[in-house]
């Protein structure tokens, strides 16, 4: 029999170790998975010749862009509005318009050029100034009486004479031959990562077949191919990261607009916007949820009776479970749609709520209500709910009549006046709705580091003479401040993470703008809406598991340091 | 411990037999799955009903999360039958027909418009399309524009005056998305202000809601809540979606991925059969969608003509 129980513990104990490095050998796993799903992002451009077009996807090679088709040889760029650009080596260039002739000076696009090839979605210009390759876009938003504006991106020096030039149907990436036969591709985004093939015949004309295949022909008329592989950010990570000039812009800006299946758009993929989004929401979250839940925390830690605690904490920790999709839909259909109102009702509860509550007692005690005695406070607080429903009630009424009294009529008017529209969707709403998901789990840790501390230290305290409170703010309290701390942290970690709030409320617009009554759009939300229709092997699909890696890192730092916390934290409780 | 340990095993050995149960059960190949455009869930899916009436020993699954959905979805054989909102582009094209060494089967199902939808109390009666590009598009996108931030930016004298233009649109993955952004942005790029909704019935739910605000969706989606507006063309006349030269008219397609011809696939023949037949017709109207007049690819009839 003892054999057997022996036999008993140690297979369970084994069953246990066994799921428990299971479960993390699969994280893991999942997170190696997601760097390797990644990685590709990062290669660089390559470059490689191959003897046949079987080498590539067999349908690819048939499918000639034909580039500039409508245009005759000297025009280049035709504006949305009919601006043609038109040059011929030598001449100045001219913006024709219909009747009218503009010539550009030669220092906005110069006129010495051998070779001049559009780049990119027929928005940039390449050309060639004896050594030099300059890259230029066109935008129609800074024009001045309707001319497109020119504008200087980049100017490549090449080392030797080029003879034949092609820019890439989609990227600012151009193709040339040099005289001594080589074969070379400069992106203009990333313009130190040249690469370059030595070929043995002469080449004299160079085509883009498609986004990756390159044919030159030689003067009699041998064909020769080169696959050009790049990612969409042509192997350059800053891409992800710092303000681009894009193409057909006036300035460098972050912008994520990955367009998918886009064929001749450059798609955007700067991450900050979104991690922008998400720390905005994450903060605006706790900014609601920290004081409440602290708060409450601090209550029921602090003087609730053991038996009301051990009834109240459940029916908080259960809530820690309450779907935040159910959340979304409420904030969905009944904030946002009242969002105005609510705001004026909880500005009012909030600037009027300290000042009743304590008026409230005041009276109350006056009248000598028994049930709102001070030790029933301890005893059964729910007593002194009818008081605090009165209060909020009194507070929502107060902000309601307030608003209807400002010059307009409502809060939403008065500040249209005064020249701030909210959003339908906005960070405001994401912030309270979101600050309610967390805030049980903020109550949750943080009264466990509350109730950690012995509750002896603050008899003690009051042993000594200090008032209730004053032995919980200076002896419980700073004892489990970091805790508290801690639980902060997770809610914030809790919060980037959240993804359901966020796709219903936050309006997905990947703006940055610290307006609190404009969208946002957060990491969680764009992996939701996008991730699962994202084609496999595509740029966009691997950034976005960049972003997931890095959202996935900023919740496992935040909530291993808050655990670190935590458990420091009851070290040093337990020796008191 | 023991009392808990055998609790657990009873109920994962019962969650384990349920689990073999369905799938011995789940054998059956009369099923017909069908994947795809978000626009077209609402007539597939009403297709789906009364086919499954007319034929009950047919079960029908349908799954509408979005256009690109159905290239993958068709590649690897988790649906036989997927719709578009858009035409498959060339890369989606070549992976097909690397894979299974022809061309996807490609019908032209429906014509749809993509309507322009604003509040009901909105006086904005009709836009021209150069205004649908400031509206929706990045600055620049459309020709030398500015984005009317206001909608007193956009008409002097709306009573909207210091609102703000509240944009809604669906997001990247989605069909109309992409074709919005060929047709109304000159192939330029949306701007980041717009709110993008995963479904086209979040667009309709959320204009009829907010005075500001303006979206675009199909047809199928809109609702007596919202104002459908007409596109003013340069000539003065205003376009609705009835008329047959709105600008912002595109085709539906529908995909087979097993070669009707040679593997006669019986279900998805009767699928089609039934949809080019009268019934099928007839649902296809009342959920405001019209019958290709000239289409550039087969016709469900042909198609279904051609399984024998």
């Amino acid at each position: 029999m003892a054999n057997w129980r022996h036999f008993k513990s140690v297979s369970l104990g084994l069953l246990i170790r066994a799921a428990s490095f299971t479960v993390i050998f699969a994280l893991l796993g999942m997170v190696v998975q997601m760097m390797v799903v990644a990685a590709p992002i990062f290669a660089a451009s390559t470059l490689e010749r191959i003897d046949s077009p079987e080498g590539v996807r067999g349908a690819l090679v048939s499918r000639a862009e034909s580039q500039d088709a409508d245009l005759t040889q000297s025009t280049y760029w035709v504006s949305k509005d009919g601006w043609q650009l038109q040059g011929s080596p030598g001449n100045p260039w001219l913006w024709v318009h219909d009747q009218t002739a503009v010539p550009l000076n030669v220092r906005e696009l110069p006129s010495d050029f051998s070779i001049a090839q559009m780049v990119g979605h027929q928005r940039g210009l390449a050309v060639l100034v004896g050594n030099t390759l300059e890259h230029f876009h066109f935008s129609q938003s800074t024009s001045i009486n309707n001319v497109p504006a020119v504008e200087r991106v980049k100017t490549v020096l090449v080392g030797s004479d080029i003879v034949a030039l092609a820019g890439h149907p989609r990227l600012a990436v151009v193709a040339f031959a040099t005289s001594s036969s080589e074969i070379q591709v400069v992106d203009f985004r990333n313009p130190n990562a040249s690469l370059r093939i030595q070929v043995d015949v002469e080449i004299d004309t160079i085509v883009w077949v498609s986004p990756s295949l390159i044919r030159a022909l030689t003067p009699s008329g041998d064909a020769l191919l080169f696959v050009f592989r790049a990612t969409d950010i042509g192997g350059d990570w800053r891409r992800l990261l710092s303000p681009i000039e894009y193409e057909g812009y006036p300035s460098e800006e972050y912008l994520w607009l990955p367009l998918p299946s886009a064929q001749r758009a450059e798609p955007k993929y700067s991450v900050v916007p979104l991690i922008f989004g998400t720390l905005k929401a994450a903060l605006l979250a706790l900014l609601f949820s920290a004081p409440l839940s602290l708060g409450c925390a601090i209550y029921v830690g602090c003087f609730m009776s053991e038996a009301q605690r051990q009834r109240v904490r459940p029916a908080i920790d259960m809530l820690t479970a309450f779907p935040t999709v159910v959340l979304g839909a409420i904030g969905l259909f009944w904030l946002a749609p009242r969002f105005g109102e609510f705001l004026s009702a909880l500005i009012g509860v909030i600037a009027l709520f300290p000042i009743l509550a304590i008026l409230g007692v005041f009276v109350v005690r006056g009248l000598g209500w028994r049930w709102v005695r001070h030790d029933a406070l301890d005893d059964w607080p729910l007593r002194l709910l009818p008081l605090v429903l009165l209060v909020i009630a009194v507070g929502a009424a107060a902000g309601l009549s307030g608003a209807a009294r400002l010059p307009g009529g409502s809060l939403e008017a008065y500040l249209l006046s005064s020249g701030v529209s909210i959003s339908h969707f906005n960070s405001l709403l994401v912030g309270i709705v979101l600050g309610l998901a967390i805030t049980p789990t903020i109550f949750s840790i943080a009264e466990e580091a509350i109730h950690a501390v012995p509750r002896n230290l603050a008899a003690g305290a009051l042993a000594l003479g200090s008032t209730p409170w004053q032995g919980y703010r200076d002896v419980v309290l700073p004892l489990a401040l970091p805790g508290m701390i801690a639980a902060i942290m997770v809610g914030f970690g809790r919060a980037a993470g959240e993804t359901m709030i966020l796709v219903m409320l936050s309006g997905n617009t990947g703006i940055m703008d610290l307006s609190i009554f404009e969208g946002l759009r957060s990491v969680s939300a764009s992996l939701a809406l996008e991730l699962p229709e994202a084609p496999k092997t595509s740029s966009h699909y691997q950034v976005l598991f960049v972003m997931g890696l890095l959202l996935f890192g900023l919740t496992f730092i935040v909530n291993t340091v808050a655990e670190i916390i935590r458990a420091r934290v009851r070290m040093r409780v337990r020796g008191l | 411990m023991t009392r808990l340990f055998r609790r657990f095993f009873v109920v994962s050995m019962l969650f384990s037999a349920s689990f073999l149960w369905a799938q011995s059960d789940d054998e059956s190949d009369r099923s017909l799955i069908i994947v795809g455009s978000d626009t077209l869930a609402k007539l597939v899916t009403a297709w789906a009903e009364q086919f499954y009436v007319l034929n009950p020993t047919i079960l029908i699954e349908v799954q509408a999360v979005g256009s690109a959905a159905t290239p993958p979805a068709l590649l690897l054989g988790t649906a036989t039958i997927g719709t578009m909102s858009r035409r498959m582009n060339a890369d989606e094209r070549d992976a097909f027909t690397v894979r299974k060494q022809r061309p996807p089967i490609e019908i032209s199902l429906a014509v749809d418009a993509v309507v322009l939808i604003v509040h009901q109390q909105n006086p904005l009666e009709s836009v021209s399309m150069a205004e649908v590009g400031q509206i929706f598009g990045m600055p620049g996108t459309c020709g030398n524009s500015v984005r009317p931030v206001f909608w007193r930016d956009l008409r002097e004298d709306s009573v909207l005056a210091d609102r703000k233009l509240q944009v809604f649109g669906r997001t990247a993955t989605s069909g109309t998305y992409q074709y919005f952004r060929r047709a109304a942005l000159c192939d330029g790029d949306p701007g980041i202000f717009v709110n993008e909704m995963p479904g086209g019935a979040g667009i309709v739910n959320t204009v009829a809601r907010v005075p500001g605000g303006i979206g675009y969706t199909a047809t199928s989606y809109t609702s007596n809540d919202v104002k459908i507006l007409g596109i003013e063309r340069p000539d003065g006349r205003v376009l609705y979606p009835e008329d047959p030269e709105y600008p912002l008219k595109r085709t539906l397609y529908l995909y087979v991925m097993t070669d009707v011809r040679s593997e006669r696939p019986s279900i998805e023949c009767e699928f089609l059969a039934y949809v080019a037949g009268e019934k099928g017709r007839d649902l296809l109207r009342s959920a405001g969608f019209s019958i290709p007049q000239v289409a550039d690819s087969q016709s469900a009839l042909g198609v279904a003509d051609a399984c024998g």
